[in-house]
């Protein structure tokens, strides 16, 4: 219950024409209350220049994310991808899998780029996550981990940081 | 020319003088203080104002991140430390569908007016509104409703601190502004005391020192001409008045003492016998009057001519004089006629003994252009109260006493009896 009101909270403080039923729409969707947190992560991360013109959001294996997404009342540039060289124009990743050694394969693929690594899942964040979403009945939380992101240049907005969970 | 000396002794001009420049002092400040109050006040409002709008858009700032991230929490926790602040009365976080995010306390003031952003006070609130916005995007506002008590109660304090302050500065003024007035206002206070000496003393000859050429030395200078003219007019007045005085003892003289004799005279007399009467009666004591007549003037100015005569009387008048006590007083009643009352006598013999005395006293040889006066004495006595209190009746007692005596033989004397008449 708690869980529902954070989401239709979260849908009213997002986008700027929400309209009662669109939010009602949204209301028990969990993966929208990720997407529009994957959103304002991004609103709060810094890359070095050059200065991005569009964010690119990229899913690895995660279609409901992509559609709640694509579902922002915003226009968002997403898409889903399931191998290392569609990574080069995506600025934001989300993770959906958890196996280890496809992991281990996009930790490689990985490598030197300039990308903020989002996920839901413990053993993703483990190998390579940057930010993971925490799921509660009292809603939805982070944690971050700061060395990865200043690994990748990647600046995170302090209050972001200082509303993560958990900062490593 | 006496000056008479200055001694300044505070009088009603200094002090009404430091009572008004007080009182418009006081006045001033009052109302000064009342514009620098409200001044002040008004100031403050409006800077009390523009940094709560200030904090707001910081508090805004802060809380942005808490209303996109949905963390309660942490804006509760942001909205407490800022509920910290003096004066704060409320806080609350609004989404952008106007319902409550985040308050503190739960219960908060209502919106003061429907407008995105603004900034309000009345005379003892102010209320602040303000968008919360995230990358030009409006998330949600923070509304913050503060008291201005503190305000008030720091302006009060102020304002007591500076009454206090005003009153000592009043209570020092009011000792330099009397003594300074005194010092002032010292030639003024100086000419008053010299016009009170003078007219309470009648003494115009004192003079005021001209110390500058201002307005007082011109009055001090006018005042010494008045009371110069004044002492001119009083010597003369003195003059006239010694001299009037002199005429009217002199007239006095004369209406009352025989120029020839110098004793007191008939007018005189009659003043005197009905006093000496009434007198004796309140006294409960006895007077005598002797009535004496001169036997054979009539002879002196007849043979030796009225020179002659007027001699003999100024003779016997001081032969008759120098028998008298100083009590006892010998009038001249006319011609050759005397009269001697006698207060206080104690026994009627004892003016029986003084006729007999005068007589002999008129009696004694008298030479005069180498010949000797005939004259004598015969005398009459009458008693006050034994004969009578009444002064007319008393003389014509006497009167009688005296014919009664003649007609005995002169140079005698008679005390007045009914039965002899």
């Amino acid at each position: 219950m708690v869980r529902l009101r954070a989401i239709c909270l979260c849908a009213s403080v997002l986008g700027t024409a929400l309209t009662p039923v669109q939010a009602t729409e949204f209301a028990a969707d969990e993966f929208s209350l990720k997407a529009t947190f994957l959103y304002r992560f991004a609103q709060y991360t810094q890359w070095p220049p050059p200065p991005r013109s569009a964010m690119r959001f990229c899913i690895v294996q995660y279609p409901q994310l992509l559609q709640a997404l694509q579902r922002l009342p915003i226009q968002i540039d997403a898409k889903a991808i399931d191998a290392g060289p569609a990574l080069a124009d995506c600025d934001v990743l989300m993770v959906g899998l958890s196996e280890r050694r496809a992991l281990q394969q996009w930790q490689t693929w990985l490598a030197g780029r300039q990308l903020l690594i989002v996920t839901d899942n413990a053993e993703a964040y483990r190998q390579l996550g940057m930010i993971q979403l925490l799921t509660s009945p009292d809603g939805i939380s982070f944690q971050v981990n700061l060395r990865r992101t200043q690994s990748r240049q990647l600046n995170l907005g302090s209050q972001l940081l200082k509303l993560a969970q958990q900062v490593d | 020319m006496p000056v008479k000396p200055s001694s300044v002794r505070p009088l009603s001009l200094v002090s009404r003088l430091t009572r008004l420049n007080l009182l418009i002092l006081a006045g001033t400040i009052f109302i000064t203080v009342l514009l620098l109050a409200a001044v002040t006040w008004h100031s403050a409002r409006e800077r009390h104002l523009a940094e709560a709008a200030v904090n707001t858009e910081q508090l805004a700032l802060n809380l942005a991140a808490s209303l996109v991230f949905l963390d309660k929490a942490a804006a509760e926790a942001e909205l407490q430390t800022y509920a910290q602040r003096q004066d704060v009365l409320d806080l609350a976080v609004y989404q952008r569908d106007m319902q409550i995010f985040a308050s503190q306390p739960a219960k908060v003031s209502p919106l003061w007016l429907q407008a995105d952003s603004y900034q309000l006070l009345d005379w003892l609130q102010l209320q602040v509104r303000r968008p919360i916005r995230f990358k030009a995007e409006t998330v949600g506002s923070v509304v913050v409703t503060e008291s201005m008590a503190g305000l008030q109660q720091a302006l009060l304090s102020l304002l007591l601190l500076f009454g206090l302050i005003v009153i000592l500065a009043l209570f020092a003024a009011s000792r330099l502004l009397h003594l300074v007035q005194r010092k002032a206002l010292a030639p003024v206070v100086e000419l008053a005391e010299l016009a009170d000496y003078a007219a309470r003393q009648q003494d115009y000859s004192i003079r005021g020192t001209v110390r500058r050429r201002d307005e007082v030395g011109r009055l001090t200078e006018r005042l010494n001409e008045l009371f110069k003219r004044i002492e001119i007019w009083q010597q003369d007045l003195q003059q006239q008045l010694q001299q009037q005085q002199q005429a009217r003892m002199q007239l006095d003289k004369l209406a009352h003492s025989d120029h020839l004799t110098g004793l007191a005279n008939r007018l005189f007399f009659e003043t005197e016998l009905p006093r000496a009467v009434a007198y004796v009666a309140a006294q409960q004591q006895t007077l005598a009057l002797l009535f004496i007549d001169l036997d054979n003037f009539k002879t002196v100015n007849d043979r030796w001519g009225h020179d002659a005569g007027d001699e003999v009387l100024q003779i016997v008048a001081k032969r008759m004089q120098s028998q008298l006590r100083q009590t006892d007083r010998l009038f001249r009643l006319g011609g050759d006629e005397f009269a001697v009352l006698l207060t206080d006598i104690g026994q009627p013999e004892w003016a029986m003994q003084l006729a007999d005395r005068l007589i002999q006293s008129v009696r004694e040889p008298m030479w005069l252009k180498n010949s000797l006066m005939p004259v004598g004495a015969t005398v009459g006595l009458a008693f006050c109260p034994q004969d009578s209190t009444d002064a007319a009746l008393l003389l014509q007692q006497a009167d009688q006493a005296m014919y009664q005596a003649k007609r005995a033989g002169k140079n005698t004397c008679r005390r007045f009896s009914d039965d002899e008449n």
